[in-house]
This record gives C-alpha cells, structure tokens and sequence, in this order.
C-alpha cells in the first residue's frame, strides 16, 4: 500500500512519511506486515476449550455442499451456526462491559461527590441532576444538590447488579418499542448480570441454539445502550456540564511548537477535566516559563478529546489512527492515557522521541509507561503532578519536531438536549421543526455515522465518503466518536459546509437553524444520545410510533473495536437499520448472517447489513430512509389544504 | 423545495464562548422544573406526545 492508499487526511500522510525517516512503527506499517486471518475474520475458529482450538472455515470459490456443511462442527459437536453467534456474541459482551465499566466509574464518582469526598469536581449541571431525580423518584424539595446527587448515585449503581426489575431507562423509550422489546424477552435486567449471562451462555456446552443465543445478544446490547452508555454520559453531564455549542479545531497542526503540549486520550472525562483545570493553574504556567515554554497546550485524542472538546472546546490533535502520529510530531511532552483504544506501541513510537506515556489507570496499564495512578479524591493534586512531568520534559525535546500545517475549524456540543433547545429556542424547545422538515421532504431522513477507525481501510476515507452522499441527498448527519473527528477533519463541521455539501433542501433547513449539516453529539459513549435524540422523533408524533418507523439509518464504515459491534447491536435491538464496513464477523455461516442481515427485522424492527463501499452503504441508508418514508406516506409532496369548519366536520 | 440563492448567516466567527452556553441561562431551581416540564416535556411533562397520546389518553 502507497502512503497515499493509508490515509485521505494530509497530516497524517506527512507523518507516515517521518515516522519512516526516525524509525518509527506505526499501526499503518503493522498492518501492511500483519494480515488478518481468514478463519478469525469470519468467525469460523472456536477456542473454548483445550479440545481446540477449532477451525471450520467457509469453503472459498465455491458453493458450499450441504454434506461439507454437516462436516463443519467443533470437536464437542457444536455447529458452526453456534461458533459465530458466540463469537459475535462475545464481542458485544466485551463492548458493553467497557462502556459499562466506564458508567459505573462515573457513577462512584458522582456519589464520592455527594458526599464531599472528591475534591476538585462539583455538580456542574444542577438541570440534569434535577432532571435524572423527577425520572427516577429522587425527592427534590428543598433538598442539596449533593443529597439529591448521592440518592441518583445510588439508583445508578443499582442499575448493574439488581436482583429484580429492569433498568430504569428504558421508560424513556417510545411505548411501542418497549412493548417489543417485552414481547421478544429481550428487556435487560441489570446491566452486570446480562453480561455475565452471556458469558455463561456462550461457553461450551451451554447455549447452541443461535437464535436464542441471538435474543441475550440483543438483552446485552440494550443493556449497554439504555443501559451503561446512558448512564455514563447522563452523570458526566450532571458532573461535567451538559454540552452546548463549542467551537474549536481539530487535527494535528494544532500541537504548538512553542508550548508544553500535553495529549489527553481514551475516554473517560475523570482525568481529563482535572488536567484542564491543572493546566490553567497559574503555578503550572508559571513552571512552564521557567522551562522556556510560551505556555501549556493541551489537545486531545479519540474520545477523551471528545468529552473535553464537548464541554471546553478543547482542540483535537486526531482520532484513533492519528495517536502514534502525534508522537512522531516529536513536539508532545506527554501523552497522558485513561482507557480504551490505546495503542500499546505508544512507548516504542516515544522511545524514538521526548514524549512521556503516562498511564492514570489501575485497570489499563502499559509495560514502558509511567504509571501516575490517578487518585479522584485527590484530582487536582494528581493532575498536578501530570503537567509538572510534561513541563519537567520540555527541554528534553528533540530536533526532529515537524508539526504538519494542517487544522481545520468545527462546530461541536449538539447534546439532544441543545438540539432541541436550538430548534425551537427557550420558550417553544422542540423536535417538531426536524419532524416537520422531514415530513415535508426538506429533510430526506437522519442517519447516525459513528465509529472508530481501522488500518484496514484508508483512513477517514469511508467516514468521509459516506457523510457526503448523505448530506448531498438531503439526509441530516449525527455523529459521535473518532467518525465525527474524519468529518471534522474534512471541514463539514462547520455550519458553512452546509452551503457547499449538502442538497438543497437539507442546506436550507441548516441555514434557518445555524447548524452545520453533521452535528456533532459526542464520544462513543454518546451514542446514546442518538437514541433519546431519536426517541424526541417519535414522541413528538407525524413520524410513526416506534424507532423502526423513523426515516433513519446507522453506519459505522470504518469500525473496528468490540465496542462499535456492542454499539451497532443496541441499535439494530433498537429498531434501526444498520451498516458496517471494513468486515463481518459472522461470514463464516450463511444462516447466521441471513439472521442477522434480514430474519432480525421480523422481530425486533431492525437489521444489519454489510457494505464496505462507503457510497452503496449510504445509499442501502438512503433507500432505506425512502423505503420508511414511503410507509409512513410522506414519500410524496401533497398540496397543503387548509380545512374550513365545514371540511372539518365533514371528516368527522 | 426551496434553493438557497446566497448565504444568509454572518460572516466571520463569534467572539465569545459563551454565546452557546444556553443552560446557564435558567438560574433558580423553579425554573430550571419549569423548563424541564415544557422544553423537554417529551419525558418530563404531564401530558403524553404525537401518537403515543392518541394511544393514551390523558
């Protein structure tokens, strides 16, 4: 692969090319030397136990006989049908236990709060707090802020190990989709327990019926979803601020040469806010002078840059792909990582380098890092200690310092909370301007592109690609994760873009607005707000009763963790139809993917498909936006008739 | 469907960041309710919405 097939964003191509220069292996000369494997991809090996490991691969270039089919079972029987739904299964296990984990971190802190034991955070939102107390049946009164937060706290902890019931959020769904969702058994409980269920279900010798292994599948992801997701950016948005719009920069030209530069990147807040607050302290500045620095940079990475960008309009050095290279700037002091997503060659790419890896948690750890623990109840003092080794290695730095001129501006902070106050203002907040733009064909549907990136594919291409089509053909984009970042990368962040991208009918209902034709709702966690922002749809009425009834569709082109997978299941459990590029997981049975990719739909009103062309995955979204619009009959422009009494009564 | 012939938004960008920060502007506890039970009524107000409220009658 030339330098040019690895990337479509400049910088990054730049850096490629230096990280050559200075010895450097990135993830981009991995995965030219590493392959992936044919039997894994597909989800054709089983190593569940010591009989094994198993492998059943799809006969290749051929149609597969029915008697080869037989043939294709693991040692203790199980059928291949069975080894990719566990597989499957087990990934959207993993993706909803790191999402959720991350939900419980939150939760701990938000009670340490309540009750004064975290010095440094502090309810920022009051609303949201006020807001999660009315759903849940937390007494306000003249209650404290933190006696309401500890009771909220307390039920959100509650949610992962109940012994009875189901989670609490999902009353926010439309009724219909909850009646679905009782009717197929696939209400989750308690968040820990469908996890740990579907463990115990995928292990050998227990569950082997694909289907209804499927039907834990969907529990465990609506778990994460209604579940974890939820609750981690409801409480970041009582602890942190609930987002309204930022303006900002993102990509790697916003490193500064003169400056501490100090990456934050994973995906968790916690750490984050408090290096921002170290960073603006004035001893901090003070140290960085005295080292020679103009000032203290600090830029963020994947979807801690997110969370940070959200709420302070931090600048974005990159996403996923982009980590190493920021390093290979050889202008980073330190890279200062919480969890998921990061590269464990982050220390070898440093040690061509000044950069400092620090680590801050005890549950992701790397070997060549420093390890700063960082202590919550303690914030302040530990993010101190963060900075003051960034500046401590600026004179370090070394000759080799090339930051790449490349940046471009966005528009960031569309919390489903902000679009609808942006809708309708504060008097008359409301979705129904969208619905109306949709039902009048202004706006054609909405489609939710998120996700990571893969080194598999040309970086930020697909993401790039497939937002165009969809604005181009009147489709209004919501995005999240390092998918919002390849957008912003390519300046559709702004609300000019809308001008110069989008169809005619989508650009006017932008400029109406002020918004950009992509908006921007947050990290991966945050797609949870696709799901209220949808809901807001469906309760505001005229587009059908139920989520699979919206003109709305998701993708994530260019994913690749377990937790896109965990992401991508909650939504088709959520009734929306869904598209993956890059590779499927279940290829390795037909029947399998056939339940995936159309049987779902029958039962929970959403479905899978895979398309790694980035232009026929929009359009199987934009036909399918057409094919919802059509059963709800707003498929075609109708003359506006105003009714007199006479006509009314007529009807009657 | 309707064309847009020239841009109609201000050129250049806002100075202050805080233009977007809209929740700042419910101060008291009451109002912050008040707007919670309207401008988010969806799951906070009284009554129900669209055609869930032709299916449940208040």
């Amino acid at each position: 692969m030339d330098n040019k097939a690895k990337s479509v964003d400049q910088a990054t191509l730049d850096l490629i090319a230096k990280a050559c220069t200075d010895c450097a292996s990135t993830v981009f000369e991995r995965a030219e030397n590493m392959k992936p494997c044919p039997i894994g991809s597909e989800g054709s090996c089983c190593k569940g136990c010591s009989m094994g490991p198993c492998r059943m691969p799809i006969p290749k270039n051929k149609v597969e006989t029915p008697e080869e089919h037989k043939k294709r079972r693991g040692v203790c029987g199980a059928t291949i049908e069975t080894i990719t739904a566990r597989n499957f299964a087990r990934m959207v296990a993993a993706g909803t236990a790191a999402h959720s984990d991350h939900g419980r971190g939150v939760a701990e802190l938000l009670l340490a709060v309540s009750k004064g034991e975290a010095s440094g955070y502090e309810i920022k939102d009051e609303q949201k707090l006020l807001a999660l107390a009315l759903e849940w049946g937390v007494e306000i009164g003249n209650r404290s802020n933190n006696e309401i937060a500890k009771d909220v706290a307390i039920l959100a902890l509650n949610e992962f190990g109940k012994v009875e019931g189901e989670l609490l959020f999902l009353k926010r769904a439309p009724i219909k989709r909850q009646e679905i969702w009782h009717r197929e058994g696939v209400a989750p409980r308690a968040i820990d327990r469908e996890v740990v269920e579907m463990m115990h279900r995928t292990h050998t010798g227990v569950d082997q019926d694909y289907e209804n292994i499927f039907k834990q599948v969907a529990r465990t992801a609506l778990a994460d979803g209604w579940g974890g997701s939820m609750i981690a950016s409801e409480l970041q948005d009582i602890l942190f601020g609930t987002p309204t719009p930022v303006m900002s920069q993102i990509n790697l030209g916003v490193l500064k040469k003169d400056e501490v530069n100090i990456i934050v990147h994973g995906h968790e807040p916690m750490v984050s806010e408090m290096v921002v607050a170290a960073a603006m302290d004035p001893e901090m500045l003070a140290l960085a002078a005295s080292v020679g620095a103009k000032g203290i940079n600090l830029a963020g990475m994947c979807c801690t840059a997110n969370e940070i960008l959200m709420r302070h309009g931090l600048p974005i050095a990159g996403n996923f792909l982009q980590q190493e290279m920021a390093i290979v700037t050889g202008a980073v002091e330190a890279m200062v990582v919480d969890l998921q997503c990061i590269m464990e060659s982050l220390p070898d790419v440093a040690s061509c380098y000044h950069t400092k890896i620090i680590t801050t948690s005890p549950k992701a750890m790397i070997k060549g890092a420093v390890h700063l623990e960082f202590d919550e109840h303690h914030a302040l003092e530990s993010a101190k200690k963060i900075v003051r080794l960034a500046i401590e290695n600026f004179p370090n730095r070394r000759p080799n310092v090339m930051i790449p001129n490349f940046k471009s501006d966005l528009v960031a902070g569309f919390s489903h909370e902000t679009i609808n106050y942006l809708l309708g203002g504060m008097f008359r907040a409301s979705y129904r301007p969208l619905n109306d733009n949709i039902i009048g064909g202004r706006i054609r549907g909405v489609a939710g592109v998120v996700g990571c990136n893969s080194a598999r594919e040309t970086h930020n291409a697909a993401h790039v690609a497939m937002v165009k089509e969809l604005i181009k053909n009147d489709v209004l984009v919501i995005s999240t994760g390092c998918s919002a970042m390849a957008t912003a990368e390519a300046g559709l962040l702004v609300p000019e873009a809308a001008a110069k991208y989008a169809g005619a009918g989508l650009a006017s209902v932008c400029e109406a607005v002020g918004i950009p034709p992509v908006l921007h709702m947050g990290a991966c966690i945050d797609n949870s707000r696709i799901l209220i922002a949808a809901t807001m749809m469906v309760k505001d009425g005229g587009l059908g009763d139920d989520l699979a009834d919206l003109p709305v569709a998701g993708a994530a082109p260019e994913w690749m963790s377990e937790k896109a997978i965990a992401i991508g299941e909650y939504f088709v459990a959520s009734g929306v139809f869904t598209v993956f590029g890059v590779g499927w997981p279940t290829t390795g049975s037909k029947e399998v993917t056939d339940y995936l990719f159309n049987k779902v739909e029958a039962q929970l009103g959403g479905k899978w498909a895979y398309e790694p062309d980035p232009i026929k995955a929009a359009h199987l979204m934009i036909d399918h936006i057409d094919a919802k619009r059509k059963a709800l009959g707003i498929d075609k422009a109708r003359e506006r008739v105003l009714y007199d009494m006479a006509k009314r009564r007529e009807l009657e | 469907m309707s064309d847009v012939k020239k841009t109609g938004y201000e050129p250049g960008k806002p100075e202050s960041a805080e233009l977007g920060r809209w929740r700042y502007k419910l101060e008291s506890r009451e109002d912050k309710l008040r707007y919670l039970q309207t401008g988010e009524r969806y799951f906070y107000g009284k009554d129900w919405f669209g055609s869930e409220k032709r299916k449940n009658p208040a």
